[in-house]
Parts: structure tokens; C-alpha cells; sequence
């Protein structure tokens, strides 16, 4: 029973995960529980293979071997996107003129499960409402999007998100372009998400300058898993030593 | 004005341009801001080899010109997910083997003459009421479907990842507004012609995105704006006895000034 419970925590398991280009590995072998409640940061320099990691995840990519499994399910087969969120690295590179307001995009994460014709009812405009509120943005539903600072609208993807109400939620370098007096504010949204709302995170950055006041686990890649561990024994650990040692930049990064 | 309200030719002319310039805008709005403004131009070459073709048989140059269309609209997101060529190369190989085509067919058929040339610069006054129907049926057909995936599209257009990551069908998505451009160009064309459709695709939505700060305005101003050049143009055109097609593109880019303009202005 209390394997089944323990398994019912379980929200991403990846297995002996391999991808590559070609004959090239970008991901070798890792193996990476994600279990819910975590707040994990990915960690790895440049070129690691971590974005490659969370889109195999996703389905977007398929892997050369191994498998993924989201809730239970194997990736493949899985539908239940809606309690997945997910906010891709290049979230703010749209066209800075791009018509839409911050309401706008925050209903963009309420279509995929529509039909076709659907009009917004209460209850939907209510979620917006929420969403925005809970990442501090209700202020700037109206506004365009490309009008707010990088750090807003990383907010706003972020409400994007939590409108279905998901579970889980994967940020790909959430802060580039944030300043950084906005970042330390970002990241005690994304810890009150994980501790408030009860959402688990997945974070992938190759900067943990600030977010390790909050992450409980680290996942240290670098084409394979090199570390994973709660983030208490990762800062005590050889691993951090070795990757400060080579020059990776991990701890603080001016870009 | 009053000869608008007499002849019947006038108010075919024009309710035909308004329901296909609307068509156009709103399909315009996405294409632009997915940085696909060409693809009219692009497929409107390959419309011309359906023309000359449905010329050369003499069976419906308009029908034939569809199904050129539609195959290239279908050929060119197949050769941009599954060759993997750049959008731009892709519209160029299949708009200039178009162009290619569509000279060598003309010339078998003998027919440069004023029936072609109908084609490629429009021939809004010498529309049949056959045609007001199909128009009106098509142009339904294309803002209906648009306005039901509306959401879906803007996601599409806005973050394809985020988009195709929250489950929706990023590729089909794709098929639907490029077979609708498709189907839209070849209506445009008897409009303005080959030569000028991908104006009524392209500048009422850049026009509008100058000033629309909401995704709901921007399709409503580039209709407004596309509505305007239409009316605007007509009644230029027989008061001035100018071509209808020139005339409806020009007040368009006039409307485009203004617009990006108004952006410009000091706040």
C-alpha cells in the first residue's frame, strides 16, 4: 500500500533517457525522478543538454532510448497537457508588437481543451482574473504584452500556465531578460506557487545565484546526470566543488 | 455616389470587394505577424499557371486556379516541415516554378490576351452574379472557421512551443490557414488580380497592427481598414476613371501611412 501511495507521488519518471542528433549524444542515460512538491532546479552549463531534457519530457522531442513517464502514463499517450505548464526559453522573444494584451495571452492557456466556437464563460474569466492576480499582474490585464518589462511578462506566461490549473510546472530560463532586482521577486513567486498552490516545480537554469534560497533538490547535468540530491547536501557536495573547479558558472553569472 | 445605387455592375463590384477584402485582412493579420506576408504573393504566382491551364482547356480557369492553389498551399507546409526548406525558399521554388508554368501554358494556348491579362491585373466591374454568390459563400466559409479557431490560431501564432506543448495540433493548424489563404487568393484575384492580391492580404493587416494594441482590435481595424479601401477606391476609380485594382491597393498604403504615422506620433 505504501509503495502505491509513494508511486501516486510520482509525477515525471525518466528512465535510462538517451537523445542525440545523429551519432551525437546530447542526453545520455539519465535517470531523474520528479516527485510532487519538489521544487528542482536543473543545473548545467550551456550546451548541457537541459533543454533538450525538459522537451523530451514534453514529447516534443522523442528519445533514442529510454522512456518518460508523466503521471503514470507513458509520454506518448499521455493528453492531460492541461496539468502541465510549461513556459519555453524563448517565452519573451515574441515581436514586441504583437497585438495582444496581458488578458489575451492568459486566455491562451485555457483554449487547447475548447471546442471550436466556445465563448469565454464566467467561470474561465474568473480564472483569468485569478491567474493574473496570483503572479501580481491584475493591474496590467489591459496593457499589450510587448509593453510590460521582461520580468512581467515572464509573470504573465507564468498566469498562462496557472489558468488550467496545473500541477506541475517546467520554466526553461525564466530569467533571462528579468533584471535583477525583479529576479529575487520572481523567485519568491515561483516558492509561494510551489508552497501555496501546492505546484510542483521544475526549474532549468544555469545560474542559481538566487533561487537557491528556495529549491529543495538539484539536478546537476552535463550530458548525463552528474548529481541529484536534495539542494542541502548538493551544496556541501564534490559535485558543486568540480563544477565550480572547471569554470562552469553556476553560482553567479553576469551576463 | 448615386451611380453606386443605379448600376447593378457598381454594387456587384462592390460587395464583392468588401467580402473579399475582409477575407483577406483577417487572414492578413496572422500571416503577418507569423512573418508569412509573402505567402500570398507566393501562391498567387501558382494561381497564374492554374489560370493559363484552365485557359488552355477552356473548362473554369477560375476552378482550375483553385486546385493550384489549394495543392500549393498543402505542397508548401509539407515542403517546410518535412524537407525542412525555409519558408521563404519554399514560397520561392513553388511561386517562380508557378510563374514558369503559367508563362509556358499561356503561350500554348495563345491566349496573351485580354483574358489573361483580366487575371493578373483584376476585373472587379465584369463580375457575374454567379460570382457575388460564390464570394459570399467562401468568404463565410473563411471568416467562419477563422473566428471558430480563433484562439487556437493566436496561440499558434503568439508561442508555438507553449502552443503545441498544451496539447494542440500546431501542424493542422498550419494546413487550415494556409489552404484558407489559398482559397482567399484565387477570389482576390478576380478583385484586384495576380498581380496586386497579396496587397489585400498584407497591407490593411500591417496597417492595422500599427495601432491595435489588442489581438480582438487589430482583426477588427485591418476589416475596417480593408472595408475603407475597397469603397474608397471603387468610388475613386469611376469618378476618376482609373483601374479599380490600383486604385483600391493605393488608398490601402495610403491608410498605412497614415496608421504607421499615427504610431510615430510624439506621446
Amino acid at each position: 500500500m505504501d509503495s502505491a501511495a509513494a508511486e501516486a507521488r510520482l509525477l515525471v519518471d525518466v528512465e535510462g533517457l538517451s537523445f542525440g542528433y545523429g551519432r551525437t549524444l546530447v542526453l545520455e542515460d539519465v535517470t531523474l525522478p520528479i516527485v510532487e512538491g519538489d521544487f528542482l532546479a536543473v543545473l548545467g552549463p550551456n550546451g548541457s543538454g537541459k533543454t533538450t531534457l525538459l522537451k523530451t519530457i514534453l514529447g516534443l522531442l522523442k528519445p533514442t532510448s529510454g522512456t518518460v513517464r508523466l503521471m503514470g502514463e507513458p509520454v506518448s499517450s499521455f493528453r492531460s497537457w492541461g496539468r502541465i505548464g510549461y513556459v519555453p526559453q524563448k517565452a519573451t522573444h515574441f515581436d514586441p508588437l504583437f497585438p495582444a494584451s496581458s488578458r489575451e495571452v492568459v486566455a491562451m492557456g485555457l483554449l487547447a481543451a475548447r471546442p471550436a466556437f466556445h465563448r469565454t464563460t464566467r467561470e474561465e474569466a474568473e480564472n483569468i482574473r485569478r491567474a493574473l492576480s496570483l503572479v501580481g499582474m491584475e493591474k496590467e490585464a489591459e496593457r499589450p504584452i510587448g509593453r510590460l518589462s521582461g520580468g512581467q511578462q515572464q509573470r504573465v506566461f507564468i498566469a498562462r500556465t496557472l489558468v488550467r490549473k496545473p500541477c506541475l510546472l517546467f520554466l526553461d530560463e525564466p530569467t533571462t531578460g528579468v533584471d535583477a532586482g525583479a529576479e529575487e521577486q520572481f523567485y519568491d513567486l515561483l516558492a509561494s506557487l510551489n508552497v501555496n498552490e501546492g505546484i510542483t516545480i521544475v526549474l532549468v537554469t544555469h545560474d542559481i545565484g538566487i533561487a537557491n534560497r528556495h529549491i529543495t533538490k538539484v539536478a546537476c547535468l552535463n550530458r548525463r546526470l552528474v548529481y541529484h540530491g536534495s539542494h542541502a547536501e548538493f551544496c556541501g557536495s564534490k559535485t558543486l566543488q568540480d563544477m565550480l573547479a572547471g569554470g562552469h558558472h553556476l553560482i553567479s553569472h553576469h551576463h | 455616389m448615386a451611380a453606386f445605387l443605379e448600376y447593378a455592375f457598381l454594387q456587384r463590384a462592390l460587395v464583392v470587394g468588401l467580402l473579399i477584402a475582409v477575407a483577406c485582412a483577417v487572414l492578413g493579420v496572422f500571416l503577418v505577424l507569423r512573418r508569412d506576408a509573402m505567402i500570398g504573393h507566393g501562391l498567387s504566382h501558382i494561381t497564374f499557371a492554374g489560370v493559363a491551364l484552365g485557359l488552355l482547356v477552356r473548362r473554369l480557369p477560375l476552378a482550375v486556379a483553385f486546385v493550384f492553389s489549394v495543392a500549393a498551399a498543402w505542397a508548401l507546409v509539407k515542403l517546410k516541415s518535412k524537407a525542412g526548406l525555409h519558408g521563404d525558399t519554399a514560397l520561392a521554388v513553388l511561386s517562380s516554378g508557378g510563374l514558369a508554368l503559367g508563362i509556358v501554358l499561356a503561350s500554348v494556348a495563345k491566349t496573351y490576351d485580354a483574358g489573361l491579362l483580366s487575371y493578373l491585373f483584376g476585373e472587379i466591374l465584369a463580375i457575374s452574379k454567379g460570382e457575388v454568390l460564390l464570394a459570399a459563400a467562401l468568404t463565410a466559409a473563411v471568416v467562419g472557421i477563422v473566428l471558430g479557431l480563433l484562439n487556437k490560431l493566436l496561440f499558434v501564432t503568439f508561442d508555438r512551443e507553449s502552443a503545441r506543448a498544451s496539447g494542440l495540433a500546431v501542424e493542422r493548424l498550419d494546413t487550415v490557414l494556409t489552404v484558407l489563404t489559398a482559397v482567399t487568393i484565387v477570389l482576390g484575384m478576380r478583385v484586384v488580380g495576380i498581380l496586386l492580391v497579396s496587397a489585400l492580404i498584407v497591407i490593411p493587416a500591417a496597417a492595422a497592427l500599427q495601432v491595435a494594441t489588442s489581438f480582438r482590435g487589430a482583426l477588427l481595424v485591418a476589416a475596417a481598414f480593408a472595408a475603407l479601401s475597397v469603397v474608397a477606391g471603387l468610388m475613386a476609380a469611376y469618378a476618376l476613371d482609373l483601374p479599380a485594382s490600383g486604385a483600391i491597393v493605393l488608398v490601402g498604403l495610403v491608410l498605412f501611412g497614415g496608421a504607421t504615422a499615427f504610431r510615430a506620433r510624439p506621446t
